[in-house]
Protein backbone atom coordinates (compact mmCIF):
# COMPACT_ATOMS: atom_id res chain seq x y z
CA UNK A 1 0.00 0.00 0.00
CA UNK A 2 2.74 2.40 1.04
CA UNK A 3 4.92 1.32 -1.89
CA UNK A 4 2.08 1.97 -4.28
CA UNK A 5 1.59 5.44 -2.83
CA UNK A 6 5.28 6.27 -3.13
CA UNK A 7 5.26 5.03 -6.71
CA UNK A 8 2.27 7.25 -7.56
CA UNK A 9 3.92 10.22 -5.89
CA UNK A 10 7.18 9.59 -7.77
CA UNK A 11 5.51 9.21 -11.15
CA UNK A 12 3.35 12.31 -10.73
CA UNK A 13 6.38 14.38 -9.63
CA UNK A 14 8.27 13.17 -12.68
CA UNK A 15 5.35 13.98 -14.99
CA UNK A 16 4.92 17.49 -13.56
CA UNK A 17 8.64 18.24 -13.89
CA UNK A 18 8.65 16.97 -17.49
CA UNK A 19 5.74 19.30 -18.29
CA UNK A 20 7.54 22.25 -16.66
CA UNK A 21 10.81 21.59 -18.51
CA UNK A 22 8.89 21.25 -21.77
CA UNK A 23 7.08 24.53 -21.25
CA UNK A 24 10.31 26.36 -20.40
CA UNK A 25 12.16 24.92 -23.40
CA UNK A 26 9.34 25.83 -25.77
CA UNK A 27 9.23 29.38 -24.48
CA UNK A 28 12.62 30.06 -26.03
CA UNK A 29 12.87 33.83 -25.96
CA UNK A 30 10.43 35.54 -23.73
CA UNK A 31 10.20 38.96 -25.30
CA UNK A 32 6.61 40.10 -25.04
CA UNK A 33 4.95 42.02 -27.84
CA UNK A 34 2.43 43.99 -25.84
CA UNK A 35 1.96 46.68 -28.48
CA UNK A 36 0.81 44.26 -31.19
CA UNK A 37 -2.84 44.99 -31.90
CA UNK A 38 -2.66 48.47 -30.42
CA UNK A 39 -3.08 51.67 -32.40
CA UNK A 40 0.01 53.59 -33.37
CA UNK A 41 0.79 56.53 -31.09
CA UNK A 42 1.33 59.91 -32.76
CA UNK A 43 4.86 60.15 -34.19
CA UNK A 44 6.44 63.30 -35.48
CA UNK A 45 9.16 63.40 -38.09
CA UNK A 46 10.14 64.87 -41.42
CA UNK A 47 9.69 63.62 -44.96
CA UNK A 48 12.91 62.62 -46.66
CA UNK A 49 12.21 64.70 -49.79
CA UNK A 50 11.47 67.80 -47.71
CA UNK A 51 14.55 70.02 -47.88
CA UNK A 52 13.44 72.16 -44.93
CA UNK A 53 13.00 69.01 -42.80
CA UNK A 54 10.04 70.49 -41.03
CA UNK A 55 8.50 68.20 -38.45
CA UNK A 56 5.00 66.99 -39.19
CA UNK A 57 2.61 64.46 -37.72
CA UNK A 58 3.33 61.34 -39.77
CA UNK A 59 0.19 59.46 -38.73
CA UNK A 60 -2.02 61.66 -40.89
CA UNK A 61 0.51 61.58 -43.73
CA UNK A 62 0.03 57.87 -44.42
CA UNK A 63 -3.63 57.26 -45.05
CA UNK A 64 -5.26 54.05 -46.10
CA UNK A 65 -2.07 52.16 -46.78
CA UNK A 66 0.08 49.63 -45.02
CA UNK A 67 3.54 50.77 -44.09
CA UNK A 68 6.60 49.83 -42.09
CA UNK A 69 8.38 51.44 -39.19
CA UNK A 70 12.04 50.55 -38.86
CA UNK A 71 14.27 51.47 -35.93
CA UNK A 72 17.84 51.93 -37.14
CA UNK A 73 21.13 53.50 -36.24
CA UNK A 74 24.41 54.12 -38.03
CA UNK A 75 26.34 52.43 -35.22
CA UNK A 76 24.25 49.27 -35.36
CA UNK A 77 25.93 46.46 -37.31
CA UNK A 78 22.85 44.23 -37.87
CA UNK A 79 21.13 47.29 -39.40
CA UNK A 80 23.63 47.11 -42.25
CA UNK A 81 22.71 43.47 -42.88
CA UNK A 82 19.00 44.16 -43.14
CA UNK A 83 19.39 47.32 -45.23
CA UNK A 84 19.09 45.52 -48.57
CA UNK A 85 15.66 44.21 -47.55
CA UNK A 86 14.51 47.71 -46.68
CA UNK A 87 15.59 48.87 -50.14
CA UNK A 88 13.64 45.96 -51.65
CA UNK A 89 10.55 47.11 -49.75
CA UNK A 90 11.07 50.62 -51.09
CA UNK A 91 11.31 49.28 -54.63
CA UNK A 92 7.97 47.53 -54.14
CA UNK A 93 6.50 50.96 -53.29
CA UNK A 94 6.17 50.30 -49.59
CA UNK A 95 6.74 53.34 -47.44
CA UNK A 96 9.04 53.01 -44.46
CA UNK A 97 9.30 55.38 -41.55
CA UNK A 98 12.81 55.25 -40.13
CA UNK A 99 13.30 55.89 -36.44
CA UNK A 100 16.88 57.01 -35.99
CA UNK A 101 17.80 55.67 -32.56
CA UNK A 102 20.48 57.50 -30.52
CA UNK A 103 22.42 58.71 -33.52
CA UNK A 104 23.90 61.94 -34.80
CA UNK A 105 22.54 63.54 -37.97
CA UNK A 106 25.99 63.52 -39.56
CA UNK A 107 26.55 59.79 -39.01
CA UNK A 108 23.03 59.00 -40.16
CA UNK A 109 23.40 60.84 -43.46
CA UNK A 110 26.75 59.21 -44.24
CA UNK A 111 25.17 55.82 -43.39
CA UNK A 112 22.30 56.49 -45.80
CA UNK A 113 24.59 57.93 -48.48
CA UNK A 114 26.68 54.81 -48.37
CA UNK A 115 23.91 52.20 -48.39
CA UNK A 116 21.02 54.07 -50.02
CA UNK A 117 17.99 55.63 -48.41
CA UNK A 118 14.96 53.33 -48.13
CA UNK A 119 12.97 55.69 -45.93
CA UNK A 120 9.95 57.81 -46.73
CA UNK A 121 10.20 59.78 -43.51
CA UNK A 122 12.64 59.96 -40.64
CA UNK A 123 11.99 60.42 -36.92
CA UNK A 124 14.76 61.59 -34.62
CA UNK A 125 14.98 59.53 -31.47
CA UNK A 126 17.91 60.82 -29.48
CA UNK A 127 16.48 59.81 -26.09
CA UNK A 128 14.74 56.60 -27.12
CA UNK A 129 11.21 57.71 -26.19
CA UNK A 130 9.85 57.03 -29.67
CA UNK A 131 11.12 53.47 -29.45
CA UNK A 132 9.51 53.00 -26.03
CA UNK A 133 6.24 54.29 -27.49
CA UNK A 134 6.35 51.39 -29.92
CA UNK A 135 7.32 48.92 -27.21
CA UNK A 136 10.75 48.34 -28.74
CA UNK A 137 13.84 46.95 -27.03
CA UNK A 138 16.59 48.33 -29.25
CA UNK A 139 17.92 48.32 -32.79
CA UNK A 140 17.05 47.02 -35.31
CA UNK A 141 13.35 46.45 -34.99
CA UNK A 142 10.64 46.55 -37.64
CA UNK A 143 6.89 47.02 -37.27
CA UNK A 144 4.12 46.51 -39.80
CA UNK A 145 1.24 48.97 -39.56
CA UNK A 146 -2.08 48.17 -41.25
CA UNK A 147 -4.56 50.52 -42.91
CA UNK A 148 -6.32 51.19 -39.61
CA UNK A 149 -2.99 52.29 -38.06
CA UNK A 150 -2.75 49.19 -35.88
CA UNK A 151 0.54 47.45 -35.23
CA UNK A 152 0.07 43.96 -36.67
CA UNK A 153 3.54 42.45 -36.92
CA UNK A 154 6.87 43.04 -35.28
CA UNK A 155 10.37 41.80 -35.92
CA UNK A 156 12.98 42.06 -33.18
CA UNK A 157 16.43 41.99 -34.72
CA UNK A 158 17.49 42.13 -38.36
CA UNK A 159 15.26 41.07 -41.26
CA UNK A 160 16.32 37.94 -43.15
CA UNK A 161 14.91 36.09 -46.18
CA UNK A 162 12.13 34.33 -44.26
CA UNK A 163 11.04 37.43 -42.40
CA UNK A 164 11.14 39.49 -45.60
CA UNK A 165 8.72 37.02 -47.22
CA UNK A 166 6.50 36.97 -44.12
CA UNK A 167 6.26 40.77 -44.12
CA UNK A 168 5.70 40.94 -47.87
CA UNK A 169 2.81 38.45 -47.69
CA UNK A 170 0.93 40.58 -45.19
CA UNK A 171 1.79 43.83 -46.98
CA UNK A 172 0.43 42.54 -50.29
CA UNK A 173 -2.78 41.15 -48.79
CA UNK B 1 23.36 91.86 -0.78
CA UNK B 2 23.41 89.46 2.15
CA UNK B 3 19.71 88.73 1.74
CA UNK B 4 20.03 88.16 -2.00
CA UNK B 5 22.82 85.70 -1.35
CA UNK B 6 20.76 83.96 1.31
CA UNK B 7 17.75 83.62 -0.98
CA UNK B 8 19.95 82.33 -3.79
CA UNK B 9 21.42 79.65 -1.54
CA UNK B 10 17.91 78.69 -0.46
CA UNK B 11 16.69 78.36 -4.06
CA UNK B 12 19.70 76.33 -5.17
CA UNK B 13 19.56 73.97 -2.21
CA UNK B 14 15.83 73.42 -2.57
CA UNK B 15 16.38 72.59 -6.25
CA UNK B 16 19.13 70.17 -5.34
CA UNK B 17 16.87 68.58 -2.76
CA UNK B 18 14.06 68.18 -5.29
CA UNK B 19 16.48 66.58 -7.77
CA UNK B 20 17.69 64.18 -5.11
CA UNK B 21 14.14 63.24 -4.27
CA UNK B 22 13.37 62.50 -7.92
CA UNK B 23 16.57 60.48 -8.30
CA UNK B 24 15.75 58.27 -5.35
CA UNK B 25 12.23 57.85 -6.70
CA UNK B 26 13.64 56.79 -10.08
CA UNK B 27 15.72 54.13 -8.30
CA UNK B 28 12.69 52.97 -6.33
CA UNK B 29 10.56 52.56 -9.45
CA UNK B 30 13.27 51.07 -11.64
CA UNK B 31 14.01 48.41 -9.01
CA UNK B 32 10.50 47.08 -9.59
CA UNK B 33 11.00 46.80 -13.35
CA UNK B 34 12.57 43.91 -15.20
CA UNK B 35 15.19 44.75 -17.79
CA UNK B 36 13.80 42.94 -20.81
CA UNK B 37 16.98 42.76 -22.86
CA UNK B 38 19.25 41.67 -20.00
CA UNK B 39 17.06 39.22 -18.12
CA UNK B 40 17.90 38.55 -14.51
CA UNK B 41 18.61 42.22 -13.84
CA UNK B 42 16.31 45.01 -12.88
CA UNK B 43 16.20 48.21 -14.89
CA UNK B 44 17.97 49.89 -11.98
CA UNK B 45 20.88 47.42 -12.08
CA UNK B 46 21.33 47.53 -15.82
CA UNK B 47 23.28 49.93 -18.01
CA UNK B 48 21.93 48.66 -21.32
CA UNK B 49 20.56 51.25 -23.73
CA UNK B 50 17.04 50.01 -23.09
CA UNK B 51 17.38 50.36 -19.31
CA UNK B 52 18.95 53.82 -19.58
CA UNK B 53 16.09 54.99 -21.82
CA UNK B 54 13.48 53.72 -19.41
CA UNK B 55 15.24 55.38 -16.46
CA UNK B 56 15.36 58.69 -18.32
CA UNK B 57 11.69 58.32 -19.21
CA UNK B 58 10.77 57.71 -15.56
CA UNK B 59 12.75 60.79 -14.53
CA UNK B 60 11.08 62.93 -17.16
CA UNK B 61 7.63 61.71 -16.15
CA UNK B 62 8.31 62.37 -12.46
CA UNK B 63 9.47 65.89 -13.25
CA UNK B 64 6.22 66.39 -15.14
CA UNK B 65 4.43 65.43 -11.93
CA UNK B 66 3.14 62.03 -13.00
CA UNK B 67 2.30 59.48 -10.32
CA UNK B 68 4.06 56.11 -9.88
CA UNK B 69 0.91 54.28 -10.96
CA UNK B 70 0.74 56.18 -14.23
CA UNK B 71 4.36 55.34 -15.04
CA UNK B 72 3.88 51.64 -14.23
CA UNK B 73 0.70 51.54 -16.28
CA UNK B 74 2.35 53.20 -19.28
CA UNK B 75 5.23 50.72 -19.28
CA UNK B 76 2.82 47.82 -18.75
CA UNK B 77 0.85 49.01 -21.77
CA UNK B 78 3.99 49.04 -23.91
CA UNK B 79 5.79 45.93 -22.62
CA UNK B 80 3.13 43.84 -20.88
CA UNK B 81 3.00 42.39 -17.36
CA UNK B 82 6.43 40.84 -17.89
CA UNK B 83 8.19 44.16 -17.22
CA UNK B 84 6.80 44.28 -13.67
CA UNK B 85 8.51 42.16 -11.03
CA UNK B 86 5.30 42.04 -9.03
CA UNK B 87 3.05 39.63 -10.91
CA UNK B 88 -0.51 40.96 -11.05
CA UNK B 89 -3.36 38.62 -10.12
CA UNK B 90 -5.47 37.81 -13.17
CA UNK B 91 -6.84 34.79 -15.03
CA UNK B 92 -3.51 33.76 -16.52
CA UNK B 93 -1.53 34.16 -13.31
CA UNK B 94 -4.03 32.89 -10.73
CA UNK B 95 -2.48 29.38 -10.85
CA UNK B 96 0.94 30.75 -9.84
CA UNK B 97 -0.58 32.59 -6.90
CA UNK B 98 -2.65 29.59 -5.81
CA UNK B 99 0.19 27.04 -6.09
CA UNK B 100 1.83 27.68 -2.70
CA UNK B 101 -1.56 27.53 -0.96
CA UNK B 102 -2.32 24.22 -2.69
CA UNK B 103 1.07 22.84 -1.63
CA UNK B 104 0.49 23.91 1.96
CA UNK B 105 -2.93 22.23 1.99
CA UNK B 106 -1.48 18.98 0.59
CA UNK B 107 1.31 19.11 3.18
CA UNK B 108 -1.15 19.73 5.99
CA UNK B 109 -3.17 16.73 4.91
CA UNK B 110 -0.07 14.55 5.11
CA UNK B 111 0.77 15.84 8.57
CA UNK B 112 -2.77 15.34 9.86
CA UNK B 113 -2.78 11.78 8.49
CA UNK B 114 0.55 11.03 10.13
CA UNK B 115 -0.60 12.33 13.50
CA UNK B 116 -3.78 10.27 13.35
CA UNK B 117 -1.79 7.18 12.31
CA UNK B 118 0.52 7.50 15.26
Amino acid sequence: MLKKKIAILGISTLLISIVFVFVILNDNKHLPSATIGSTLDPIKGYLVDDIKKSKILLNSELNNEKFLINIFSSWCAPCRDEHKYLLKFKNSNIKIIGINYKDSKKNMSSFLNELGNPYYAIVDDKDGYQSIKLGAFGVPETFLIDKKKNIVLKQIGPIDDNIYIKFLEILKK
Amino acid sequence: MKYVFFILVCIISSNLYADQKIDSKVIEISKNLRCLVCQGQSINDSDSDFALDVKELIKKNLKEGKKDEEIYNYLKLKYGDWILYKTPINVSTIFIWMLPIIFILIGLRFIVKRIRFE
